[in-house]
């Protein structure tokens, strides 16, 4: 049997997948003309009065508008799964995990790297000698497989899987990839940081996609809604694409509460000290200080805390996102800051007689975050699942207070370190817990304010042995110079470390910045 | 230009697909997606899409036969790249390419045609059953969402 050793031999096996792809869409695409029976345009309908009809909504759902009296608009919960698919769609999400897997292998293969080029030895090895902790560097570990991640989680939601259905199939595709897709071992880090990254990256990058799409428009601004959500949740834009729901008709989405804000300015850096006690190991930073770089940045504020009929708050009903990105003249791109955290289950209850706009809950449940601080001198990152409790105050003029706390079980904590022993890294990698804390106060005409801060404290696993604290501290405020569109903000961040290690030595950073920019929301 | 090849084959099949579709559509309304102008929900009504199909399309058995297909294609494959012996089996060399791209080439095609021929599965289970949701072809937009109505 003569060997694939060759370069059009593996071109030629490359198109073939391809080609499949187009085949056999061709196929698909015919059902979509009598879609009237399709399980993908089988909507969860939310009904309202509108003073003008909208026909074109109503176009969408015939048997169930004919039922409605003119005017009425009927939408969908873009992220909850169509109710009467049939179990094949379990199926269909492995399948969409497992061509996850085979796009991030492309991906590699495209870029040459050297250790994605598995054969039946390496396969053979990886099953044989088990997990260890990788050797990888910090952002491609707390960065990268999250972002893997969430490829697999969102696929399988894609298919029309809840989020509790999509985990396993997160943490199946992490084990794929692992066991099968590289010819280094497997690696143990990167199945919690793969699995519960992408769970927590997954499920918001599908909620935001989520409120791009919309299925009764049509041209142009269609196409431009189908690109942007394939951007942010690319797996689900892969979906759509093949099962014909991109160009699809049905009911526009459900509009969720949410504040997005996209901010850009400068961050100076005031201090950054280092001290330790390590023989032959300086006090310098390792890169000098910067005094500026330019910051550019996305948050968002998801959800309005409600809870639902039932008195709960579903999976990331309601979230925060952060997402920063540093670059300097004098060291280019400096860094990169990635926060998450969203409500995993809550049980809301009802704090004071105020009603309508007024009414105050609290929230008691569990949530899950993501946090990672890739600085060019200090990086940390951690992931955390755990109890936490929101308080909400509402009143009428827009004027909402909250304040929330958790305190989480940290499956994978990496923090960047003068001594790491043998392990190869610079950073050790730890078990531990954390602690949260975050507040906002929107004052209507006035502004925002708000904090948020976590405290980490590990048991390094791998690495120097010893415990690792961290915390990491970010103030803002904003206020309003245009309302609804256009305002100024500042925000101080503080970030330290401190670790003691067995072999006695200790060894302390510290970090802090102000980011003065301006910032375009809703 | 392995990128080129790999955005030209994704490209390519974006634009097949969207194409074969977009035909199909005009097909099957007897008209352009684009002519259809009329804001009359009674109209709406009425160009309500009736494509004729052979049973084995109908009732998406047709998507058996692209999951079978697939991945007995692709198991072949990635059996192919598991017969494979390298001299080198963890260094880069176009032996260890070349097994490599056979094995996640045959998983590849097994996921990939998998999902499609689930997708013609639904679609068919869903066609031959008694839902209640349907959607006809609109007043005033196009079916074919991703084309600008002209």
């Amino acid at each position: 049997m003569a060997r694939i050793c060759n370069e059009h031999a593996v071109r030629a096996v490359t198109s073939l997948a391809g080609v499949l792809l187009v085949a056999v869409s061709a196929w698909v695409s015919e059902a979509r003309a009598d879609s009237s029976t399709s399980p993908f345009a089988t909507p969860k309908v939310q009904l309202g009065r509108t003073p003008q009809p909208n026909m074109s909504l109503l176009g969408g759902l015939p048997k169930l508008s004919m039922a409605l009296p003119a005017g009425t608009i009927v939408r969908r919960d873009y992220d909850e799964p169509m109710p009467n698919l049939s179990k094949l769609r379990y199926l269909r999400a492995g399948a969409n995990v497992v061509a996850a897997a085979y796009f991030v292998w492309q991906q590699n293969w495209i870029g040459g790297r050297e250790y994605i080029f598995p054969t039946r030895k390496a396969w053979s090895n990886n099953l044989k000698n088990g997990f260890e902790w990788d050797k990888d560097p910090i952002q491609t570990n707390f960065f990268g497989h999250p972002y893997n991640g969430s490829f697999y989680f969102t696929g399988a939601r894609a298919a029309g899987l809840t989020f509790w259905e999509a985990i396993p199939y997160t943490l199946g595709g992490s084990l794929t990839w692992e066991l099968f897709g590289e010819i280094e071992r497997p690696s143990m880090n990167d199945m919690f940081t793969t699995t519960f990254g992408g769970i927590i990256l997954g499920e918001v990058l599908y909620r935001l996609s989520s409120q791009v799409l919309n299925d009764s428009e049509s041209g142009w601004r269609r196409l431009g809604r189908e690109l942007l959500a394939a951007g942010i949740a690319p797996l689900r834009g892969f979906d759509r694409l093949y099962t014909g729901n991109a160009w699809a008709n049905g009911p526009a989405g459900i509009k969720k509460h949410y504040e997005i804000a996209f901010n850009t300015g400068l961050e100076r850096t005031n201090s950054i000290e280092f001290n330790n006690d390590i023989p032959n190991l300086s006090d310098d930073p390792p890169k000098e200080p910067v005094a500026g770089a330019l910051l550019t940045a996305v948050q968002v504020d998801y959800g309005d805390w409600l809870p639902n009929d039932r008195g709960l708050l579903g999976p990331f009903d309601a979230f925060r996102f952060y997402a920063a990105g540093n670059v300097s003249a004098r060291n280019g791109f400096q860094g990169v800051q990635i926060y998450g955290d969203g409500i995993l289950h809550g049980w809301s209850s009802w704090i004071t007689r105020d009603s309508g706009h007024d009414q105050d809950n609290n929230v008691l449940g569990f949530s899950a975050s993501y946090d990672y601080q890739g600085l060019s001198q200090i990086n940390l990152s951690g992931i955390g699942i755990g109890p936490s409790d929101t308080i909400i105050f509402r009143r009428q003029n827009g004027q909402r207070f909250r304040l929330g706390m958790d305190f989480q079980w940290v499956p994978i904590l990496g923090t960047t370190s003068a001594d790491t022993a043998e392990s190869g890294r610079d950073y050790n990698l730890s078990v531990g817990a954390a602690t949260g804390v975050s507040m906002q106060w929107d004052l209507a005409r006035w502004g925002r304010v708000g904090f948020r801060a976590r405290h980490y404290l590990g048991a390094v696993v791998s690495g120097e042995s010893g415990i690792e604290y961290t915390q990491y501290s970010r103030f803002w405020y904003e206020l309003d110079v245009v309302p609804k569109m256009l305002g100024l903000g500042i925000a101080p961040i503080v970030l330290s470390r401190y670790g003691r290690y067995d072999n006695g030595t200790r060894f302390r950073g510290n970090f802090d910045s102000v980011q003065l920019y301006v910032t375009l929301h809703n | 230009m392995r990128a080129k090849l790999f955005i030209t084959t994704l490209t390519t099949a974006t634009v097949l697909t969207a194409s074969v579709a977009h035909a199909d559509e005009a097909m099957v309304s007897g008209t352009s997606t684009h002519s259809v102008q009329s804001s009359a929900p009674a109209k709406a009504m009425q160009t309500t899409p009736q494509l004729k199909r052979p049973a084995w399309q109908a009732d998406g058995s047709l998507g058996w036969f692209v999951i079978a297909t697939s991945v007995f294609v692709g198991t072949g494959l990635t059996g192919f790249g598991l017969g494979q012996t390298c001299d080198d089996p963890f260094g880069v060399n176009a032996c260890t390419r070349g097994t490599s791209m056979a094995l996640w080439g045959g998983i590849g095609i097994a996921a990939l045609g998998s999902a499609i021929g689930l997708v013609i599965l639904q679609k068919g289970r869903a066609r031959t059953s008694n839902q209640t949701f349907a959607t006809v072809k609109l007043g005033p937009l196009g079916d074919f969402r991703l084309i600008p109505a002209l």
